[in-house]
């Protein structure tokens, strides 16, 4: 399987009671996409060719901003802690559908980006969280960094299949 | 103790005078502000601005809904670097 159909969803943090469950925080908004999921990879990093499977037997939410999952072939604690510390992914198909003016942080970072007038600004790297929108840093051609806001306004379109977004540069904005 | 009602929000004067000017103009020309402590008025609403976070300015897109709030809710001065993960933006 290729990078980018697997995400990274959480973190195993550690082992809860004896029968080889595992803790989990996640990374996302919530538990929602790591409860629909039937299996997960346990890797290092995204990529991770050496990433194993585990079919999930079954999961519920934890600690808060946790989620237990019990994986097949995890049978005690001391296995599960032997986990800890592995990145949970999953597959991308599996992630909750979104609605219309919705994306996924990992569908955004890597999409170039151009003004409405063609010009090429450069690549999405990073997403900041803030009080209002979220912020996109993207990383010019020049080595400069350049911050824009994902408010409907300023990001017209985001067109996922050519992985671009336009963006109405209004004057200041890049500077 | 909340601010008095009858002062009205407080805005910084210099960046007061900037948003007038540029309503005036009726430019959408981004404003750089280190005025974290002004607050959000209505006639701020689809204006964009540089807030500065103590390192670099952070843009602020103003709608509606931060009316009443300061400025500086907005540019965080603190980066959470997580994973690109299943988060979600919403335009």
């Amino acid at each position: 399987m290729s990078d980018p159909e697997r995400v990274e969803l959480g973190c195993v943090v550690g082992a809860h009671a004896l029968r080889g469950e595992v803790r989990v925080r996640f990374f996302g908004d919530g538990p929602q996409n790591l409860l629909r999921l039937d299996a997960v990879w346990l890797g290092e990093h995204r990529g991770d060719r050496d990433a194993s499977r585990y079919e999930i037997r079954h999961s519920g939410t934890g600690r808060r901003g946790e989620v237990r999952l019990a994986l097949a072939g995890v049978e005690d604690r001391s296995a599960a802690e032997a986990l800890r510390g592995f990145l949970v992914l999953g597959g991308e198909a599996s992630l909750e559908p979104l609605g219309e003016d919705e994306f996924y942080w990992h569908q955004l970072v890597g999409c170039w980006v151009e003004t409405q007038q063609g010009e090429s600004v450069g690549q999405v790297r990073e997403i900041w969280q803030t009080g209002g929108h979220d912020v996109l840093r993207i990383d010019t051609q020049d080595g400069r960094q350049v911050l824009v806001p994902t408010a409907r306004e300023i990001m017209t379109r985001v067109d996922l299949d050519d992985r671009r977004i336009v963006i109405n540069a209004i004057p200041g904005l890049l500077e | 103790m909340a601010r008095s009602l009858k002062k009205g929000p407080f805005v910084d004067p210099s960046l007061q005078r900037k948003i007038d000017r540029l309503l005036a103009s009726g430019s959408k020309q981004v404003l750089r502000t280190w005025s974290r402590r002004s607050m959000i008025t209505p006639e701020f609403v689809g204006l964009t601005f540089h807030v500065h976070n103590g390192k670099l300015f952070m843009p602020v897109f103003v709608t509606e809904n931060m009316v009443g709030h300061r400025l500086g809710e907005f540019a965080p001065t603190r980066k959470f670097t997580g994973h690109a993960s299943d988060r979600k933006v919403r335009r």
